[in-house]
């Protein structure tokens, strides 16, 4: 058995520019929107898909839950081809939209939930139980016989993660599951989407382009932009793959500004800004891992100098995520037609 | 089988959900049968050209509107069904459990098909009831003749839908066929009634073939006497159920070749 749960290889999609009954007889320019998209992801992992809107991260969740085929190259579901072996990879995975739209909103949550069921192979008693369990999970169960369109945009994607999860599913693809929701609702998904959804036996792949999502959820992220992968990796790679100097801002009193020239060979660079309170922030890049911190500090007390406070900077997922994009800005060919 | 009786649960539930409009769909079809029994008396004697029914308009036509009912509603439910799955943003929800394309069409189709039946029923209780017509009808002539027929109607509505999912809105093969059955199919006035070549034509379409059978049946005629009806029927059922299946197959796989699923 193949440890990794996805499995893609060379990955194209390009979709038509136009479409309509022309395309039916006749081979019409298509733009790429995935080109050539090679990763693994393991066996009980939290994988997100991070990227601008329109990078391609929803085309290669829905070429992962079968929905769109790929113009070429081939994607592996756990083990099994997604356009040969679809409805074998139908059976093990469970989808989250983040389209609030997927539900039949005159109907209850329970009823919905029952009606997915049926289409599982799931029936009678045993569906009804799951579907209990399942809206007890995601904090349901006293609305369950409140007809969809009473439910707020948090109550209908938390049915969406209970759908999702209603086969059980190995492998759970939830595509931008807080899009629709408020800050504060959003918070308490992840909420559950932590502590009840993720559990060791599942692999989760999430599709965001909310950073702070992305770092709370997941174990590794892919960046996507203009349809390549930029990079892939744990937050920690990801960081040192654009962070190459370490950043440190120290607050410090008792020194004039002109004064801070005995540093310069201690550090990379310096930067000196005078704060209102008469103190001096000061912010320094340094080699990773060096000594450069202790002797600079030392260095300060030894010229009078007063320290107030010394912090280490790190680049935010945003702006990794910002540079990740402008990198993909830089390397991405004119756009591509096949 | 599962899919099948949940689709038939939630169109229930959906359907039932909407009163009013549930209610109308029973009555309209009563209003629709008191109006064709009006025409019929008005036209009274004119109408000893038809040759069924003993020369009643109303009877002919209330059987024509009757079966044009359920046959229209199984060539239309597909292309409808997929198209508001579409507008609804359910296609892909519905596309993502593990089951086969044939099984999505023919549960689309289930709860749509019992309405229909339900409103074919008015029609026949209101003819037969409250007129007396048809009280000599040979109920298994008309099955052997629906059956085929529906299958018929199912293919072709297989091909309108896939029609819909790739051409999205327009809908080209529900269109030409309602056009045609309205005029030709001999639902309204006798096909007797058009000019030769019209009469030609009208041979071309299923619906003529299923309401000359059924009308012969209600006329009590035998299964023999239908057998006719029942040939043409089964050979063109032969034909567009199999390539209805094949071509929605053909048209949600160029869908997701294409991305446009759920375009509309």
């Amino acid at each position: 058995m193949t440890q990794f749960v996805v499995e893609t290889d060379d990955l194209v999609m390009a979709y038509p520019q136009q479409r309509g009954w022309r395309s039916l007889f006749k081979s019409l320019p298509k733009k790429v929107v995935l080109d050539r998209i090679n990763t693994t992801i393991n066996r009980g992992e939290i994988f997100g898909v991070a990227g601008p809107n329109g990078a391609g991260k929803t085309t290669l969740v829905k070429i992962l839950s079968t929905l769109v085929i790929p113009f070429s190259g081939s994607a592996r579901v756990l083990g099994l081809d997604v356009v040969e072996d679809s409805l074998a990879v139908r059976r093990r995975i469970g989808v989250v939209y983040g389209d609030e739209r997927s539900f039949f909103w005159r109907l209850s949550g329970f009823e919905n939930l029952l009606f997915y069921a049926s289409l599982y192979g799931l029936s009678g008693k045993e569906a009804r139980r799951r579907v209990s369990q399942l809206l007890e999970l995601v904090g349901l169960q006293e609305h369950a016989d409140l007809r969809m369109h009473h439910y707020s945009s948090g109550m209908k994607q938390r049915t969406a993660i209970a759908r999702g999860l209603l086969s059980d599913p190995e492998l759970l693809i939830m595509d931008e599951p807080t899009r629709t929701v408020d800050p504060l609702a959003a918070m308490e998904l992840r909420a559950l989407v932590k502590e009840r959804v993720i559990d060791s036996r599942r692999t989760v792949i999430l599709a965001t382009n909310d950073m702070g999502e992305a770092e709370q959820l997941c174990d590794r992220v892919a960046f996507i932009s203009h349809g390549k992968i930029q990079m892939v990796g744990n937050l920690e790679d990801l960081r040192g793959a654009f962070q190459l100097d370490e950043i440190h801002h120290v607050v410090v009193s008792g020194l004039q500004r002109s004064s801070f020239g005995f540093l310069r060979d201690l550090v990379s660079s310096i930067e000196v800004v005078a704060l209102d309170t008469g103190q001096h922030q000061l912010e320094l890049r340094t080699a990773p891992g060096g000594p450069a911190v202790p002797v600079v500090v030392r260095r300060i007390v030894e010229e009078g100098g007063d320290i107030w406070s010394c912090s280490r900077k790190q680049l935010s997922m945003d702006e990794i995520f910002a540079m990740a994009v402008e990198r993909g800005r830089q390397t991405a060919a004119e756009e591509v037609l096949v | 089988m599962t899919a099948a009786v949940a689709y038939l649960r939630r169109d229930f539930l959906v359907w039932s959900s909407y009163r009013l409009a549930a209610f109308w769909q029973v009555a309209g079809a009563l209003g629709i049968a008191g109006i064709v029994y009006f025409i019929g008396e008005a036209v009274g004697d004119r109408a000893n050209s038809i040759p069924e029914e003993n020369g009643s308009y109303a009877a002919f036509a209330l059987a024509g509107v009757a079966f044009f009912d359920m046959l229209f509603r199984g060539l239309g439910t597909l292309s409808a069904s997929v198209s508001e799955h579409q507008r609804a943003g359910t296609l892909e929800p519905m596309l993502l459990p593990p089951i086969r394309e044939h099984e999505l069409l023919l549960s689309f189709c289930l709860f749509p098909f019992c309405i229909s039946m339900l409103r074919t029923s008015v029609f026949l209780i209101f003819g037969f009831v409250l007129l007396g017509f048809w009280d000599s009808a040979n109920g298994l002539s008309i099955l052997a003749v629906l059956v085929p027929a529906q299958l018929t109607f199912l293919g072709i509505g297989a091909l309108s839908a896939a029609s819909v999912l790739l051409l999205k809105q327009g809908d080209p093969i529900r269109l030409a066929y309602s056009v045609a059955m309205l005029t030709l199919g001999g639902a309204f006035f006798p096909v007797d009634a058009m000019p030769g070549w019209l009469q030609q034509l009208a041979l071309l379409l299923p619906l003529t073939h299923a309401l000359s059978g059924i009308r012969e049946g209600l006329d009590g005629g035998s299964l023999v006497d239908v057998a006719p009806q029942v040939a043409v029927l089964t050979a063109l059922a032969v034909v567009c159920l199999p390539a209805g299946l094949l071509a929605f197959r053909w048209a949600v796989r160029r869908a997701k070749q294409e991305g446009s699923l759920v375009e509309y």
